[in-house]
């Protein structure tokens, strides 16, 4: 009696499986492989054509608000703010394989047509209620932080960078005077830099132990959420720290999440006033490695898994949605999948 | 889990603790064995601490021992008992081997008491107990017995240990068979304790540096200790090579456990087996070349393989930042543990090095590699070169599969002869064997507006390299760069003649082109229909991961090459903040390991260094590949075997 009880306890624990987290997939109304924004009312679609047209489409309307190359591919960033859209054009997107190579950088007055032309380089950013932007170029190693009105009120850093010829510096703005980013310094060592625009005086905030981490920053009103990950098994661990604008002590930050295991990153934040999201590692009781989307509460430093494909990559936000790309889909793992509810003609009630 | 799943394994858990009775209790483990022989160490620590001290406080000091003094005098039994409860295993195992090696390892302060490394002795003569000093007992020893030991000890002294140490023959176990014989054979040579002097000194000082940086400095004593510590274990890795100082420490810990001494050398990693003969020495060539800071035109000897090897396994950091300078491509690099996992599947044939970051288009370096693999071509690169060697790659390729398109990268001048500007074919970099490198050619524009002789010509040269003050650059050509931000897309560069700077020449155009088919017109033109026009090496499309296995399988030197995100493949390099973004990232597989219980492959990606290839799980490989195909124009899938 008693082993057959055990028996049939030893069965359900090892075949009964726990129901998966399941996740709805993006549906759009249009092919989802040329989109590049879609507004979360729906109102306002930027995409791409493969004549190499960007086009914008509101109420029905299609306006065609750049024409490059034929097959020219464009990344199109928004903030919360949407008095902008930041649009990369590569016109050498399929002949020339250059992960750093400088695209065209243009700005667009958010749901409008209205485009000019900013700059060459690779975004990094819109900060401050989209009062700046900035944008890197690999080659000279300077960061350009811009007014999106005047290009005159422009101001460029040189990053001490030359070990990684790849590294893509991260960006954030503290308030209108303080731009906060990453470099490397000479022996590969990441670190967190401070600039002041008006004194023009960089000081460090904070260096990593060694050169086989790296840092993350993100910023949600008055407060930053910064990350450090290892990359390398012989120096494991990753933390997420929180500290506000006003006391920028990145050393001292209070860790609101912490990990033996080298994770992703790609921290989130921004999609509400609390949790911030990322990849998370996780191992098995053997050992087995997988990576999924996991979210901190960092105010209780609670922290939940939030995707169980396995071998998750990157997620993103997109106006109050945010997506997990995998494979050919995109999993929404916050905000509604609503994009094929816009634009229905409205049924006529008779009376 | 949900709330269902939760009620599950809630009420098993219960089901399970509510039956069954209670356990048996645990016994106690019975007194016995370990409680007796830690009475016995106790017990012979307190007397002899007693006796010491005793000796000590009453001055029973035996100064200048005579040789008769010394011939009646034996070592005080409860002292002898100390040194063997106390001492390392190891050091016992030698004097289980050659009794003399007992006064060679009092010599070499090795043995130890219970009150720590032995300075002093308790002898005993006819019954009357004094300390002598360790150094005075062994030198009358050796005056009538073990004789040679005194030999031995001058040829170890700071005078000759260098000398003697080199002149050892240090051989390398092949398989265990062999390793046992070479152990037998180090076990009967009277030099072991003298040897192990060297490694035990070595760690003793690495400990008390750990000490000292946690000790309280106002402790001078204490501190005075620990520093001479430290000078000695100096002054032993100043002196001694480091494959001699790695070989000293296996062998001394393989003489109480033979897997000690033959491990390093018989492990299943491939630095072993490239050290072995079963792997290419290529694979590490240019590793230790670099980590030597040696000319790539040197070839390395077995003892730097050998030194090579040992330092990747002791240090396996060195491969994440050492090891490729000079050469530009992504950093960090994996560890070395890593790269031997990758390297034990690996079938790629790399007798080169290149430098993806002075590239750029990684389809270049791509059709570089696959070249270089199938054509099976020796190359004997370096900083200057590298980067011409892969740009040449692409225009034999585009000569040989007659692609009319002509060669995009020119050099332009203003031709005051012809009156008119002028654009020559040039691939950047010095190449000895092209017409159309660099160098030649902005020779040749030199020539032509006269600001060189016509016995004069330029040479490539590095900006780390550069240095105006010697003569060799004073006077001359020089095309000046620099190799840590150089590539095609952007690589300003200076051209000095007899120390002016030359301007006027500009550098133009990018080695733009389909490395797959983008449209139906051209595909002949791809870098795919290339290869297989000129080399006829055919691509084959490979949908899963079976499919890529089987195709390793039965292909045994073929290779695999694709396109894919980078944010999938490299997601900790780039990260996706828009929606559709993809960073076009070419790469080749050549392996299948499992790494924690996944599947992964083991990959160069078009901007990794060559000799450092990663594991990278065969899912975010899918998924990068499936990713571009939504971008292609024709909605291509770009995994590819070739053969």
């Amino acid at each position: 009696m008693v082993l057959s009880r055990i028996i049939f306890i030893i069965f359900n624990i090892l075949f009964v499986k726990a129901d998966p987290i399941a996740l709805p997939e993006l549906t759009t109304k249009q092919d989802i492989k040329n989109i590049r924004f879609i507004s979360s009312d729906g109102k306002y679609t930027y995409y791409q054509r493969n004549n190499g047209s960007l086009q914008f489409s509101t109420n029905y309307n299609v306006t065609e608000i750049l024409k490059l190359s034929p097959q020219t591919d464009y990344n199109i960033l928004v903030t919360q703010s949407k008095k902008y859209a930041f649009v990369e054009a590569n016109e050498n997107y399929h002949t020339y394989l250059a992960p750093r190579n400088n695209k065209s950088l243009y700005l667009i007055d958010y749901g409008t047509s209205k485009i000019k032309k900013v700059g060459e380089g690779q975004v990094t950013g819109i900060h401050d209620q989209d009062q700046w932007i900035s944008y890197y170029d690999s080659f000279t190693k300077v960061l350009t932080v811009q007014s999106p009105i005047s290009e005159t009120l422009k101001h460029q850093i040189k990053l001490a960078n030359v070990k990684n010829i790849y590294f893509q510096p991260q960006v954030i703005m503290a308030d209108t005077d303080t731009v906060i980013y990453t470099d490397i310094n000479k022996e590969g060592i990441p670190g967190i830099l401070r600039f002041k625009i008006n004194s023009r005086k960089i000081d460090l905030l904070y260096k990593a132990d060694n050169y086989s981490s790296k840092l993350e920053l993100c910023l949600n009103g008055d407060s930053i959420y910064w990350g450090e990950f290892g990359l390398d098994p012989l120096t494991k661990g990753s933390r997420i720290r929180s500290l506000t604008t006003e006391n920028l002590n990145f050393k001292d930050s209070p860790i609101i999440y912490q990990s033996q295991e080298n994770d992703i990153g790609q921290i989130v934040c921004g999609l509400n006033n609390t949790d911030i999201y990322f990849i998370k590692t996780f191992r098995n009781s053997i050992g087995k490695l997988t990576y999924d989307a996991f979210k901190v509460d960092p105010s209780t430093k609670k922290g939940t898994r939030v995707s169980e494909i396995n071998f998750a990559t990157n997620l993103f936000l997109m106006d109050k949605k945010l997506l997990l790309p995998y494979q050919d889909k995109y999993f929404i793992l916050a905000g509604k999948n609503n994009l094929t509810e816009f634009d229905k003609i409205k049924k006529k009630i008779i009376p | 889990m949900n709330f269902t799943s939760t009620c599950k394994t809630l009420i098993l858990t219960l089901l399970l603790f509510s039956e069954g009775g209670t356990f048996a209790q645990q016994s106690k483990t019975p007194p016995g064995v370990i409680e007796g022989l830690k009475t016995i160490v106790q017990d012979t620590r307190e007397k002899l601490k007693k006796e010491y001290q005793s000796l000590e406080t009453t001055n029973k000091f035996l100064l200048n021992p005579t040789v008769e003094q010394v011939k009646r005098l034996k070592i005080g039994n409860l002292f002898l008992r100390s040194i063997f409860l106390h001492s390392e295993k190891k050091y016992l195992e030698m004097i289980n081997l050659n009794q003399c090696h007992l006064y060679a390892l009092l010599e070499n302060q090795l043995l130890k008491s219970a009150l720590g490394t032995i300075n002093n002795l308790i002898v005993e003569d006819n019954g009357v107990k004094s300390l002598i000093k360790y150094d005075d007992y062994i030198n009358q020893i050796y005056k009538y017995k073990c004789q040679n030991f005194a030999q031995i000890s001058g040829i170890f002294n700071r005078a000759n240990l260098k000398k003697t140490i080199l002149s050892l023959n240090y051989q390398i176990p092949k398989n265990k068979d062999d390793c046992k014989l070479i152990l037998e054979d180090w076990k009967k040579n009277d030099y072991l304790p003298y040897l192990c002097k060297i490694p035990q000194s070595i760690q003793l000082a690495d400990r008390a540096q750990t000490i000292k940086a946690k000790s309280n400095k106002s402790d001078i004593r204490n501190i005075v200790k620990l520093n001479s510590l430290i000078t000695t274990g100096s002054y032993f890795k100043e002196q001694i090579p480091f494959f001699q100082r790695s070989y000293l420490k296996n062998l001394c810990n393989g003489v109480e456990d033979q897997t000690n001494f033959c491990a390093p050398y018989l492990a299943n990693d491939a630095w072993t087996k490239i050290f072995n003969g079963e792997l290419s020495k290529n694979y590490i060539k240019y590793k230790c070349l670099n980590l030597f800071k040696k000319g790539t035109d040197k070839d390395l000897t077995q003892l730097q393989i050998n030194t090579c090897v040992s330092r990747m396994k002791d240090s396996p950091s060195i491969c994440i930042d050492k090891s490729a300078d000079g050469y530009s491509s992504l950093f960090p690099r994996p560890n070395c543990s890593l790269i031997s996992k990758a390297l034990n599947k690996s079938r790629i044939k790399v007798p080169y090095h290149d430098c993806p970051g002075q590239v750029d288009n990684g389809a270049v370096t791509n059709i570089h590699r696959i070249l270089s693999h199938y054509l099976d071509r020796e190359i004997i690169s370096n900083s200057e070169s590298c980067q011409a060697e892969a740009n040449l790659s692409l225009l034999n390729l585009t000569v040989e599969a007659k692609n009319t398109r002509g060669w995009p990268l020119k050099v332009c001048y203003n031709d005051k002869i012809d009156r008119k500007e002028k654009c020559l074919d040039y691939i950047p970099g010095s190449l000895q064997k092209s017409p159309i490198s660099e160098d030649k050619v902005v020779t040749k524009i030199l020539k032509r507006i006269n600001s060189i002789s016509t016995s004069q010509s330029c040479n490539v040269v590095s900006k780390s390299r550069f240095n105006p003050a010697l003569l060799e650059y004073k006077n001359g050509c020089h095309i000046v760069f620099d190799e840590k931000t150089c590539s095609n897309t952007y690589c300003p560069k200076t051209i000095y003649v007899d120390e002016k700077k030359v301007e006027g020449l500009k550098f133009q155009g990018t080695t733009s082109f389909d490395y797959v088919p983008n449209n139906w017109r051209d595909q002949k033109k791809s870098g795919l229909m290339m290869l297989e026009e000129a080399y006829k090496l055919r691509s084959k499309k490979l949908r899963n991961l079976t499919e890529l296995e089987v195709y390793l399988r039965q292909n045994e030197n073929s290779i695999i090459h694709g396109i894919g995100c980078g944010e999938d493949i490299l997601p900790h390099v780039f990260q996706r903040h828009t929606f559709g973004k993809c960073t076009p990232l070419p790469f080749i597989l050549d392996g299948v390991v499992k790494e924690d219980d996944n599947k992964v492959l083991v990959t160069r990606t078009s901007i990794d260094d060559l000799h450092s290839p990663r594991l990278i799980p065969w899912n975010w490989i899918f998924t990068a590949v499936m990713k571009y195909k939504e971008k292609h124009p024709l909605n291509q899938w770009n995994l590819y075997g070739i053969k």
